[in-house]
């Protein structure tokens, strides 16, 4: 099962791994860095759009951000909350040695944790320059909440992509997703999806679902879908100026028997360091966020605002971050 | 046909609560029909004195009385009509105002929300812009204010220096 080898100045292409995707792959057509045709992994599907939504948050939120080294750096988040115990948190980002590119080095350490033993953990680590593995663990009141590992494997047209979740060996139970996407044209991107899981609770003992991706990129915009057993999720990018970004999303749950569509924005104003995102939503809920950068100290401050018409619920939130 | 005599006194016995010398005439009137029956006699005794005695009262009473009564003179579907229009009409009125209430509500705030804080950033970056230009005016002389980067595309460009 060998994948053929470029003819010609092609760049050195690395031995590929014995991984799930077994179909021998077509060389590209004239020698081009391997990043440009490289779709990117599964999960950043819909990324561009995503990255439009704002995020919000309730109360009021302090962090201070410190670089002790160049590798180092560490924070310090104090939230005030009605709705979730106030509390601090500490984190931590340790950055390698092994420098990829001028902007990624890799491993990747990330975590922060909580007075009562509540840790959220991530490492990310290359182990080879076509493959790299995610780690994350989340343990919560002294219990394993969730783990996950991800392989990726970043071909020259494609990406594949290993996920095990909740592997728990005692009880024979555990999640496994596998991706794969391949560039199929300059524009567009096809993939598929295929979700496992097995364990004692699952009716029937084990189950799988299995969905369809793609994405097709324009000039000034981006529409992506996923179509599956689970359900429908479409999003569209669309960039308006330099500064104004729209994206549209289209959320359908099989099994919830919902369906729900979000419209956001951003809108930058550089001179005033200023960073807006409002959301609009068919659940009647308007929200926005505002990021602000007062200069020339390295503060930022972010409001945050989230109004439910049918609950008529208002959550606001503050925060101010140092560093 | 024999005329009892005695029958002119019974005949007031009815109303014999209040003789008055009219009262009295009004029996003697009627006495000399005996076919008349009591009960009227009695009634046109009854209002006329009610009508004497509680003038203020009685005419409020009579006036509604009146008007009501002048209703009855419109056939019944066209009365039912009216006022199924204008229940109707007061409900909607009631439902249009709330419908209005709801509507601005949702308006107003959501784009208080969306909007407000980008509308006041891009205000007070232009305010900020002109006192620039008004302070380098004031400084190098007329003809200096220099506009600064291009704003950006939602708002216009501010106005040339004179």
């Amino acid at each position: 099962m060998g994948n053929v080898q470029a003819s010609g100045p092609a760049p050195p292409a690395p031995p590929p791994p014995t991984a799930a995707a077994a179909a021998p792959l077509p060389p590209p057509a004239a020698p081009e860095k391997k990043e440009d045709d490289n779709p990117g992994p599964m999960e950043d599907l819909h990324k561009k759009c995503k990255d439009v939504f704002p995020v919000m948050f309730e109360g009021g939120k302090f962090m201070l951000n410190k670089g002790l080294s160049n590798h180092f750096q560490v924070s310090h988040t104090v939230n005030f909350s009605t709705i979730q115990p106030p509390g601090y948190r500490f984190g931590a980002t340790f950055v390698g040695t092994q420098q990829v590119s001028p902007s990624e080095a890799y491993p990747v350490m990330l975590g922060d944790i909580d007075p009562s033993g509540n840790l959220n953990a991530s490492i990310i680590h290359q182990l080879h320059p076509s493959v790299r593995a995610k780690f994350v663990a989340q343990i919560q009141q002294s219990k394993w909440q969730a783990t996950q590992l991800t392989l990726d494997w970043r071909g020259t047209n494609h990406t594949t992509s290993l996920t095990l979740g909740n592997v728990d060996l005692v009880n024979g139970s555990g999640v496994a997703v596998t991706h794969y996407l391949q560039q199929v044209t300059k524009r567009l991107a096809l993939g598929t999806e295929l979700a496992y899981q097995y364990g004692p609770q699952v009716p029937g003992g084990h189950i799988a679902v299995h969905s369809v991706a793609g994405r097709y990129t324009g000039d000034n915009f981006t529409a992506s879908g996923t179509l599956g057993g689970t359900g429908v999720h479409l999003c569209y990018y669309q960039k308006a100026t330099e500064h104004l970004q729209f994206g549209v999303e289209l959320e359908t749950s099989l099994r919830m028997q919902e369906s729900v569509a979000s419209m956001a924005y951003q809108l930058e104003i550089p001179k005033a360091n200023t960073v807006f995102r409002g959301t609009l939503d068919t659940n009647w809920t308007v929200g926005a966020v505002m990021e602000k950068k007062l200069m020339p100290l390295p503060f930022t401050l972010a409001l945050s605002a989230m109004l439910n018409h049918p609950k008529n619920q208002f959550r606001l939130g503050c925060g101010f971050i140092i560093g | 046909m024999a005329t009892l005599i005695e029958l002119p006194g019974s005949d007031s016995g009815v109303a014999s609560s209040e003789v008055t010398p009219e009262s009295q005439d009004e029996v003697r009137a009627s006495s000399a029909d005996i076919t008349l029956p009591q009960v009227p006699s009695a009634d046109t005794a009854d209002i006329t004195d009610l009508e004497d005695d509680e003038c203020s009262q009685d005419l409020d009473e009579s006036l509604l009385e009146r008007v009501w009564g002048l209703t009855e003179m419109f056939p019944d579907r066209l009365r039912s009509t009216c006022s199924s229009t204008v229940s109707t009409s007061l409900n909607l009125l009631k439902s249009t105002y709330e419908l209005s209430r709801q509507v601005v509500w949702v308006a107003v705030s959501s784009s208080v929300i969306l909007f407000a804080p980008v509308m006041f950033e891009l205000e007070r970056l232009n305010v900020e812009e002109m006192m620039k230009q008004d302070r380098n005016r004031l400084v190098f002389g007329p003809g200096s204010a220099v506009s600064g980067p291009p704003t950006p595309g939602l708002m216009p460009p501010p106005p040339p220096a004179r």
